[in-house]
């Protein structure tokens, strides 16, 4: 796969698409997440509902144990958990390690999870197959895409993986639903 | 009393193992989504609980261990059951009377239908229901403590199927990225 798309159309190809899922800013995406850290590795199903900057996460385990919900627009992060609440400040990346003991880039995730780099940030390393981003290097992360699919008029993907240190995840997204929710 | 009336109906079998239907509806809404597999139970302390579509996902708990192993994500986790501190609602039927009758106030809730609150703080669920048929474990509903509803349904029930513990025995896939939390 190339590195940085080359011909001019294809160039043009990829910036629409980025365009086109910089705008989408409402979205639902199901399917199951697993995180690892040198201390402490968990599996669930997730379900991620986007509106604008808010993202909402909802994780559970089988038969809907140690289910936690998690609330986070940039600066605060919420984190509900058999029956606790934690109100958390995710201002920076120490921030959101220090108070939920997990290394996770709450802000570009929302963007690598539409297959995107997070704007404003720079990106390395970017990686193409077949005119989608399969790796890019960003904030020290390693974000590999390995499927997309089609789902209405956005092609998003289904797989990814991101690592940075000792701490990586899996994601594997079973059902986009693109658009504010009807 | 109720536990009394819910003892009795889990007292009739050693072991217990069939398929499930699954449907859990996230808080606030939205449409359920829904799984399926197989579960066997052997009383006190082996259970084994296995999706097998739309993902392939096998939780095993021993004596000694949980396992949780997705095969879908590759990954394999092990924990001390001492560690787990959280009983899942098939161990607590599994479990023997004491565990139930001190970890659990329960009420009837409807004909064969009993409900079961954690008398602790940390459960791992707010509120369960079983419901049975006679002595058959019909359904069950988890209402967890995020206020998500899982409902499961149980089918193909067979009681005292000839288990042992070897059936509950796990061994991690090649390749898999394990973590066992007491290494």
């Amino acid at each position: 796969c190339s590195t940085i798309p080359d011909s001019p159309a294809v160039q043009r190809n990829w910036q629409q698409h980025v365009a086109q899922l910089s705008a989408l800013q409402h979205w639902q995406a199901r399917g199951k997440l697993a995180l690892r850290s040198g201390e402490q590795a968990e599996t669930a199903s997730l379900l991620w509902r986007q509106a604008g900057a808010q993202s909402e996460l909802q994780l559970s385990g089988p038969l809907g144990m140690a289910s936690t919900r998690v609330l986070a627009d940039g600066a605060r992060l919420e984190v509900q958990r058999g029956g606790e609440l934690h109100i958390l400040d995710i201002s920076t990346p120490e921030a959101v390690r220090d108070s939920t003991g997990w290394d996770i880039p709450v802000a570009a995730l929302p963007f690598w999870l539409r297959g995107i780099p997070q704007p404003d940030t720079d990106a390395t390393d970017l990686r193409f197959d077949k005119q989608r981003l399969s790796h890019l290097r960003q904030d020290g992360w390693l974000v590999d895409f390995s499927d997309y699919r089609q789902f209405g008029a956005f092609d998003l993907p289904t797989r990814l993986q991101i690592q940075r240190g000792d701490t990586s995840a899996k994601l594997l997204i079973r059902d986009w639903q693109p658009g504010a929710p009807q | 009393d109720a536990t009394d009336d819910l003892l009795q109906h889990l007292a009739g079998f050693k072991s217990l193992t069939g398929q499930f239907s699954q449907q859990q509806f996230p808080e606030g809404g939205g449409e359920a989504i829904a799984s399926e597999g197989q579960f066997k139970l052997l009383r006190p302390d082996y259970f084994a609980w296995e999706i097998t579509a739309p993902d392939s996902q096998l939780v095993i708990a021993t004596p000694e261990y949980l396992w949780q192993h997705d095969r879908d994500l590759e990954t394999v986790t092990r924990r001390p059951i001492a560690g787990t501190g959280q009983t899942s609602p098939l161990q607590v039927l599994a479990g023997d009377e004491s565990a139930l009758r001190e970890g659990y106030r329960v009420e009837e809730a409807g004909p064969g239908r009993f409900r079961l609150v954690p008398s602790g703080q940390d459960a791992a669920f707010r509120q369960l229901e079983v419901e049975f048929a006679g002595n058959i474990l019909t359904s069950m509903e988890i209402l967890d403590s995020l206020g998500q509803r899982v409902v499961v349904n149980f089918t193909r029930l067979v009681r005292d199927a000839p288990l042992n513990p070897g059936d509950f025995e796990f061994s991690p896939p090649a390749g898999a990225d394990l973590f066992y939390y007491d290494e």
